[in-house]
């Protein structure tokens, strides 16, 4: 009871101080909750419309029909359960207007009645039913989207060729709830019945076709259960069964490197919080030993002013949770207005209870870890070193360990990725042991060589001043360092990829091709490059594709990896895609350009038929199937077995926009077998792609052509986006920054304004003071700055050793600008603060 | 010459007007020791702050050497003050992170001083310390923190010293031994002390004894 009586008098008689601290950790948890209300809306909606994007209850999909056995099996299985059912055949293909404009298109030939799930509107028909699919298939009619409108130039009634049949265009789409994204897609879509699919000659062997079968439940509820039975007839991984749960999974990966990415800004807000309310807290109990001392002299127990201070900073802790989901509650409508920029969607603009608890724990968790540690020392400290104003305690770092082990833990949740999780604590650990290892026996030496100097030395009195203030100071200077050189290491890491991913995709040293070709079909090779001669295309020699599945790993058959329950980690879900697909297989004689041996030998030649043949794996492929060199892989291609032994592993560089695969066996295995191929045309003028694009899909109509130097445009807008939210989330978390520098300049001055008379006292101008109070954080700015960018960089260094294929720009420009802003945002701030307390004279700063 | 003309100082205590000090004036010439003691409340530290330049007189003017400190501006009176005055505090007020001879050092150095460290360490030895230069005030104790509060009012030889209650702080020994070296070096340097406090027996070793009482110094 004593510790409650003291709780409420605690926070009674100091509401403004706790009103302070409370402010910081509102900043930090602010931050926080954004992107989990994000994420949290993300996950709802898709939830929410996954049916919808799935179109049925539960689908079958893949690149290969289902065989004539399972298809008997699945029907058998399935006529209990259904209520609807339908087919489709998606495929990408080129299109082609009367105006002789062609644009690769992804097609959807549908039948029957589709969406099961959802709907789908037209502008001149309405909503889809049943009766205008079949209207559909009876004639060439298309449905298009208004982005092949506007790219085309077509409207109703236009004419449209696709493959080998001329489509009259019926209606433009309204309204798609398959469709999921916005900006993501290769291509866009267009709509025609499935009637008309043999007419139009796009599906041959090898063509990259999807297909699916989707049916609609008398039970929805059973669809969990009816995938594993559906999964236990088609045995192949290659083959996908699919419930509304896992509709959403290609869309919310897509989000998810990106709200990933902002979690890990959010726990940096976070952090900068807990530095703040630290460095307060710590401050303020500091003047309160002598209180702490005369409750132990009074009888009262460590256990009760422990319970004390808890139950206080639970209070506050609670509160600025509370007050965090209030605001949150208020600004999450305009933030969500700037998602439905990226994805069309619903969202829901209230909490939800999950973030709601969330939020509430962390404002407690943190205030906790942050705070007991420093209550614990003083305890164990005697009463009467307590009453003395002289007491000096060393933080414990042990009690800080829970809070390490919670800060580690909230980045790999975050970040969904241990990898990235792990570098991520790590760096923050780096620059934490840079500051509190290094940097204090830097301060240390200074402060020895300046003892029995005359104080203007070096650089005159306002350096030397500052100079052993910083390195006296020893423990704010580390703090303030700290906080400001976590929040620079991020900010410098985001600037330094964003460079470096610009980099890697618009530019190479060989220069990108323009148009990426695929599906050729084996006996069209000869006749294209032949084309390509005659009308001056310069084709690169095509690479031959061919389609297989992994079957086994070292002898051991491969199993379809289900996804886990819960929490995954990008990693397993990595692991478990790549060995659950289909494979493309190639064959070369060696590297290409855009290659690189990272470990093993070159091909030994042609296989000669004699033991295993050989087969180079793309590096981090390799990594994610788990096979090393020397390991044993076994493909079926069409029903035959091909075995082949690991001789090395490569690095490619995918942007360079070339053919290339994670799997190329040696000349003389796949040969004989079934094939397509892949062909680029090199690096020409635009307006020669368009023309070149155009004769090729007249000849060609089956195959489809990329236009690359559009896609590299497309993807670095849809960059720029992201971008542009990451640096949104950054300047949220410079905000932070500042506030908590202010929070600690703020205090750090007050503490000053004793000094400050004294300065004047002694015959020191106003300028003079400033002058000294400049230079003094100028330096620990420009030190934080240092440290903070030299992180950032070898971080961005690291991280695009591992994901960018080693590309690495330094962006000095960023660099630069952005330690001119803080820098500039340091002065501004003690501007401010020093101009509050400059104002009063000597006699009210002595007072205080 | 010291002068205080026609001084009021009046604070404001939330809607209550407290007045200290009501139309003094006051005049003080020659060197010497002088004590002023006075009851508590009576107003001895507003009388040593107004003195000091350390707080504005409500209405009146303080004129020191003919120079009236309180029309002076800012920058001005910290010159003037930097020059003329030397302030002792009760609580030391020392840079907490400046050894013991960069705290002497310090007025020295603003004043541009050509010799600041030959200058502190000779006052220091006047006060005992030379032994203790290089230490940090939390490693001296009360009663050499104030010597070096002494050591550096006195140091860039200003014509007044202002000490508000030097011993207020200490033990009865150290205070004895402070004001020891308070009196000797005011009187070795030549230099006028005011001392403000409410020992009398203090006071009794003064040259000149006046008495804050209602509002109004008398001399005893």
């Amino acid at each position: 009871m004593i510790a409650l009586r003291l709780a409420w008098r605690e926070l009674k008689n100091n509401y403004r101080y706790w009103l302070f601290f409370s402010l910081n950790l509102i900043v930090g948890l602010i931050g926080f909750t954004f992107i989990l209300l994000f994420r949290d809306n993300i996950a709802d909606s898709l939830s929410q419309r996954s049916t919808q994007l799935l179109s049925s209850d539960i689908a079958i999909s893949g690149r290969r029909d289902i065989t004539g056995d399972e298809e008997k099996k699945v029907m058998s299985l399935m006529s209990s359960y259904q209520t609807d059912y339908t087919r489709l055949v998606s495929l990408y293909s080129m299109g082609k207007a009367d105006n002789e404009k062609s644009r690769l298109l992804f097609v959807k030939f549908i039948t029957g009645k589709y969406p099961l799930q959802g709907n789908i509107e037209i502008d001149t028909l309405g909503s889809v039913n049943k009766k205008k699919i079949e209207s559909l298939n009876s004639k060439p009619y298309v449905w298009i989207s208004p982005e092949v409108a506007h790219q085309f130039k077509l409207e109703n009634g236009s004419l449209l060729k696709i493959g080998k049949v001329q489509f009259e265009v019926q209606g433009i789409i309204e309204t798609d709830t398959t469709s999921s994204m916005r900006g993501f897609s290769l291509a866009p879509k267009v709509y025609v019945g499935q009637n008309f699919l043999k007419q139009t000659e796009l599906v041959s062997f090898g063509t990259v076709a999807w297909r699916s079968r989707f049916f609609n439940l008398k039970d929805p509820t059973k669809a969990a259960e009816l995938k594993e039975e559906l999964e236990k007839i088609i045995t192949d991984p290659a083959i996908d069964v699919r419930t509304p749960e896992n509709a959403s999974e290609q869309l919310s990966r897509v989000i998810g490197y990106l709200s990933d990415f902002l979690g890990l800004i959010g726990v940096v807000a976070l952090l900068m919080s807990a530095i703040g309310i630290f460095y307060l807290f710590q401050s303020y109990i500091f003047e309160r030993l002598k209180h702490i001392g005369i409750l132990k002299s009074l009888g009262v127990t460590n256990g009760n002013i422990l319970l004390n201070f808890a139950l206080v900073i639970t209070v506050v802790g609670i509160l600025s949770s509370g007050a965090t989901l209030i605001l949150a509650k208020l600004f999450l409508p305009l933030g969500m207005e700037y998602l439905k920029e990226f994805y069309k969607g619903d969202f829901n603009d209230g909490l939800t209870w999950q973030v709601s608890i969330i939020v509430l724990c962390l404002g407690l968790i943190v205030n906790l870890f942050t705070c007991l540690p420093i209550i614990i020392v003083l305890l164990k400290q005697k009463t009467t070193s307590l009453l003395s104003s002289e007491l000096r305690t060393k933080p414990n770092i042990l009690l800080y360990v829970p809070g390490a082990v919670f800060l580690w833990g909230l980045s790999v949740w975050q970040a969904r990725s241990l990898i990235i999780g792990t570098v991520f604590f790590v760096a923050l650990l780096v620059v934490f042991l840079i500051v509190t290892l290094v940097l204090p026996f830097i301060l240390k030496s200074i402060s020895k060589k300046l003892i029995g100097k005359p104080i203007s030395r070096p650089g005159g009195l306002w350096l030397g001043y500052a100079l052993r203030l910083i390195s006296r100071n020893r423990y704010t200077t580390l703090l303030l360092v700290l906080s400001l050189s976590i929040g620079i290491t991020l900010i410098s890491v985001i600037g330094q990829l964003d460079k470096s991913l610009k980099q890697e995709l618009t530019s190479s040293k060989e220069p990108k091709p323009s148009l990426f070709l695929f599906d050729i079909q084996d006996e069209q090779v000869g006749e294209l490059i032949e084309f390509a001669k005659n009308n001056d295309i310069p084709l690169a020699e095509p690479t031959p594709m061919v389609r297989a599945r992994l079957i086994k790993k070292n002898g051991e058959e491969v199993k379809r990896q289900d996804k886990k329950e819960g929490f995954t980690t990008r990693e397993e879900e990595q692991s478990r895609r790549f060995n659950n697909r289909g494979v493309n297989l190639s064959y070369a004689k060696g590297l290409n350009p855009s290659e690189k041996l990272v470990e093993g030998k070159e091909f030994s030649g042609v296989y000669s038929g004699e033991g295993l043949a050989e087969v180079s794996l793309e590096k981090r492929y390799a990594q994610r199937i788990g096979v090393k060199i020397g390991d044993t892989l076994t493909y079926e291609v069409l029903g035959v077995e091909v075995q082949a032994k690991v001789v090395n592993t490569r690095q490619v560089n995918w942007t360079s926009f070339r053919p290339n695969f994670f799997i190329v066996f040696q000349p003389g295995v796949l040969e004989i077998a079934p094939k397509t191929f892949l062909a680029i045309v090199k690096k020409i003028d635009f307006e020669k792609q368009l023309l070149i694009q155009d004769l090729l899909v007249d000849k060609f109509s089956n195959i489809s052509i990329i236009n690359v130097t559009e896609l590299v445009t497309k993807i670095l807008t849809l960059f720029k986006a992201m971008a542009w939210a990451i640096g949104i989330m950054s300047l949220c978390c410079i905000v932070v920054g500042i506030f908590v520098l202010y929070s600690i300049l703020q205090n750090q001055l007050l503490k000053k304004k004793n000094e400050m008379a004294l300065q004047k006292i002694m015959g020191f101008e106003g300028r003079s003071i400033f002058g000294i109070t400049l230079v003094e954080y100028s330096l620990t700015c420009i030190v934080a700055l240092v440290i903070g960018t030299t992180m950032g960089t070898i971080v961005a260094y690291t991280v695009s050793q591992i994901f960018l294929d080693g590309v690495f720009v330094f962006n000095y420009e960023f660099v630069i600008g952005l330690n001119i802003v803080l820098y500039l945002l340091t002065v501004l701030t003690i501007a401010v603060t020093y101009r509050i307390h400059h104002s009063q004279n000597i006699k009210s700063l002595l007072s205080d | 010459m010291i002068q205080f003309k026609n001084v009021s100082k009046i604070y404001q205590q939330g809607s209550k007007k407290i007045e200290v000090l009501k139309d003094m004036n006051f005049e003080l010439e020659g060197k010497g020791l002088i004590a002023i003691v006075g009851k508590s409340g009576s107003g001895k530290s507003t009388f040593l702050s107004l003195l000091g330049g350390l707080d504005d007189p409500t209405t009146g003017e303080v004129v020191i050497d003919n120079t009236s400190i309180s029309n002076l501006d800012e920058s001005a009176l910290t010159k003037f003050r930097a020059q003329n005055i030397g302030i002792i505090f009760q609580h030391f007020h020392l840079v907490e992170t400046f050894s013991a001879l960069e705290n002497v050092m310090l007025p020295l150095e603003v004043m541009g001083d050509k010799d600041p460290i030959g200058k502190a360490k000779e006052v220091l030895k006047l006060v005992g310390l030379s032994e203790r230069e290089d230490h940090f005030p939390n490693q001296l104790s009360g009663g050499e923190k104030q010597r070096v509060a002494i050591a550096r009012a006195y140091v860039t030889n200003p014509k007044i010293i202002l000490a508000d209650e030097p011993s207020g702080n200490l033990d009865p020994e150290t205070g004895e031994k402070v004001m020891q070296t308070l009196f000797q070096t005011a009187k070795e340097l030549n230099q006028t002390l005011i001392l403000v406090t409410h020992d009398q027996d203090l006071a009794a070793k003064c040259d000149k004894i006046y008495e804050l009482k209602d509002h109004h110094l008398e001399l005893q």
